[in-house]
């Protein structure tokens, strides 16, 4: 049953583990902005969503070429920015539950995006496919996602953001205590609506990566990888290098299930195979217990 | 919480709730007259499909059952503060367990084991992230989520296999034998479902166990203050346990009553629009009063059954409705339509 296992080109596996973790990486880190900050994003996977859905129609509509990439991407940020808008203003100023703020935002956006393709494309299924997807560099035989170019950037930003600067800092106050934060004279509803916008960039941007991959849009295209992108966050400890460590092995889950299941010798159904990153997600969650700790201020309403 | 106190909260979430509702109906109607139509006359034959003859008063009946069952399932889980968002998985538990044994159960009466076999197959599947969230302290969101796609994905390979299927080019399982299908009452030429008869006496049961039963308020106590559990020696992990389980067997319910139903008696890995994850829009509709969901329930059956006439006379898209339900799901959520007293809690 597992002999097809021994026919992968583990070359080829790697560069597509790169490309597989390159959205789960972009919508994870965002996630570890907005969590850092206090405020739980469950909304990730409607950001992603969204973000895909704008990518996929400025590929279709918008100017071709790098440039049409381009802006294809930025709109697909803003895109999730403006969900992860809607996502603060509901938590922060509406004082909504932001676990439940997060699911409804993310049924909002699947139904948003098959409400406006069957506007724009008149079917509810998928779109058709993009002229220019961006693919990578090759090195040999391995060939890295831009994508996962965008990502280990995003990331050093990161890093140097939140553990180098005043901002940071405050950032990380601010999801740890934002009562003593507010004391020191600084409104802790700023720097948290900033951080979820940038979240919802960042997730935004993943679904571009999603859209790029596949080369189009099809309904509810991320089939749980917001979901998983949090549970990256947990397992990765909310420490962008651990995050990014956790996308990569999640990101190699999709890897195993996309190359088997288009190897012909595969016996494997492939339902069982595209368990497998989910099924993955379950057993890292579980073998990591006990050994991670959230911001202290992680999800409650502030009062101030 | 006195029985008064209790009423004028259980008033003021209804007005909050109506309050939500309209402004979503006035946000409808923005978008229909964007789109060139009469607000007016789509609400009008909305209510028209869904309520203007015996016929379509039986057909929103019979698109109230599952919403009912899993908002029921969903509200129960909230109660313990628990945010069930694998019910949807547990339905799917349910009806494949179901339409797997239908077959075989063929003396008469045996839609009650069906029914049990659903119900039972929700608890178990709910056991895993129950025991997960107790035991190792994983959220259930992420869990339960996992556990969804896990299940549809083997949804979609049971279907597949020849021994099972009844079609090579239809994805769907074989009919469950006739004597485990349930056929609708006949009250007068109205259909009534059996299904959203027992949801009726199970939101009756569950309102009664959360406010009478020992096991029901300790629930209660520790979905409002875990806290105060820990120090009044309540078992919060087989409480919390215990919430799962009949949570995972109402939406588990839902699963065998839709294969049970003489219209479908089979299992579809396509055969839900997301139940379980309106639940929680029904849950919160009814701020997780047992009695309250089945109004709730009634109204997303309005809405269900008025969409499908919507999109097939006027071309409308069903989606525009489900926009208009989740964004009251997104009102509900904020404090500004919650009620002074944050809602009723018996």
């Amino acid at each position: 049953m597992f002999e097809a296992l021994f026919s992968l080109s583990w070359v080829t596996l790697w560069g597509v583990t790169l490309a597989a973790a390159a959205p789960l990486a972009l919508a994870a880190l965002g996630g570890l902005l907005s969590e850092r900050s206090g405020v739980v994003n469950l909304g990730l996977e409607g950001m992603m969503l969204v973000g895909a859905f704008t990518t996929a129609w400025v590929g279709l509509f918008g100017p071709s070429g790098v440039w049409g990439a381009m802006l294809g991407l930025l709109l697909a940020g803003c895109a999730g920015a403006m969900l992860a808008g809607l996502h603060g203003l509901l938590c922060l100023w509406g004082k909504a539950d932001q676990i439940i703020s997060g699911v409804a935002l993310n049924i909002f956006a699947s139904e948003m995006t098959i409400f406006l393709a069957l506007w724009l494309y008149g079917t509810k299924g998928s779109t058709g496919i993009l002229d220019d997807t961006l693919a990578g560099i090759s090195l040999g035989s391995l060939r890295i996602s831009w994508f996962f170019v965008l990502v280990l950037c995003v990331w050093l930003v990161l890093e140097i953001l939140l553990w180098r600067t005043v901002w940071g800092l405050r950032l990380r106050a601010c999801g740890e205590h934002p009562q003593a934060l507010y004391s020191t004279g600084i409104s802790p509803y700023k720097l948290q609506i900033v951080a979820v916008l940038a979240s919802g960039f960042l997730a935004g941007l993943a679904g571009a990566a999603l859209v790029h991959g596949a080369g189009n849009f099809s309904k509810n295209m991320t089939a749980g990888r917001g979901y998983i992108a949090l549970a990256a966050l947990v397992f990765g400890n909310w420490l962008p290098r651990r995050v990014l460590a956790a996308c990569l092995l999640f990101g190699f889950a999709y890897a195993l299930n996309f190359q088997l299941q288009a190897l012909p010798s595969n016996k494997i159904p492939s339902e069982f195979l595209s368990m497998l990153p989910y099924a993955l997600t379950l057993l890292a969650l579980v073998g990591w217990v006990g050994r991670t700790r959230p911001p202290a201020a992680l999800g409650k309403p502030l009062d101030i | 919480m006195e029985r008064s106190v209790a009423w004028k909260a259980g008033w003021e979430g209804l007005w909050a709730t109506h309050h939500a509702l309209l402004w979503v109906l006035i946000l409808g109607g923005l978008v229909l007259l964007y789109m060139g139509e009469s607000p007016a006359y789509v609400y009008g034959l909305l209510l028209q499909g869904s309520l203007g003859g015996v016929a379509q008063i039986s057909a929103t009946l019979s698109a109230s059952t599952p919403y009912l069952l899993c908002g029921l399932a969903l509200a129960f889980g909230f109660r313990a503060g628990l945010l069930n968002i694998g019910a949807e998985g547990q339905m799917f538990a349910g009806a494949i367990l179901a339409a797997l044994w239908g077959r075989s159960l063929v003396w008469s009466g045996s839609f009650v084991w069906l029914l049990l076999i659903a119900a039972l197959a929700g608890a178990l599947w709910a056991m895993i992230p129950a025991l997960l969230k107790v035991r190792f302290g994983i959220h259930e969101v992420i869990c339960t989520i996992m556990l969804n796609y896990i299940i549809f994905a083997a949804g979609a390979w049971l279907v597949r296999q020849p021994q099972i299927r009844v079609d090579p080019t239809i994805p769907r399982t074989a009919d469950i034998a006739l004597a485990a299908q349930l056929s609708p009452l006949s009250v007068g030429g109205l259909r009534l479902d059996v299904g959203l008869l027992l949801g009726g006496v199970l939101a009756w049961g569950l309102w009664r166990f959360l406010r009478d039963a020992r096991l029901g308020y300790e629930v209660r106590v520790v979905g409002l203050q875990p806290e105060a559990a820990r120090h009044s020696g309540i078992p919060i992990g087989r409480r919390l346990i215990l919430a799962f389980v009949i949570s995972g067997a109402l939406a588990g319910l839902a699963g065998g009553l839709y294969v049970a139903s003489p219209q479908h008696p089979y299992f579809e890995p396509d055969f839900s629009p997301g139940w379980g994850f309106w639940g929680i829009a029904l849950a919160l509709l009814a701020r997780n009063h047992p009695l309250a969901v089945v109004p709730a329930a009634l109204l997303f059956g309005i809405l269900e059954t008025g969409a499908s006439v919507l999109d097939t006379t006027r071309g409308i898209p069903r989606e525009m409705i489900q926009l208009l339900q989740v964004t009251l799901i997104l009102f509900l959520s904020t404090r500004f339509f919650q009620g002074k007293a944050g809602g009723s809690d018996v």
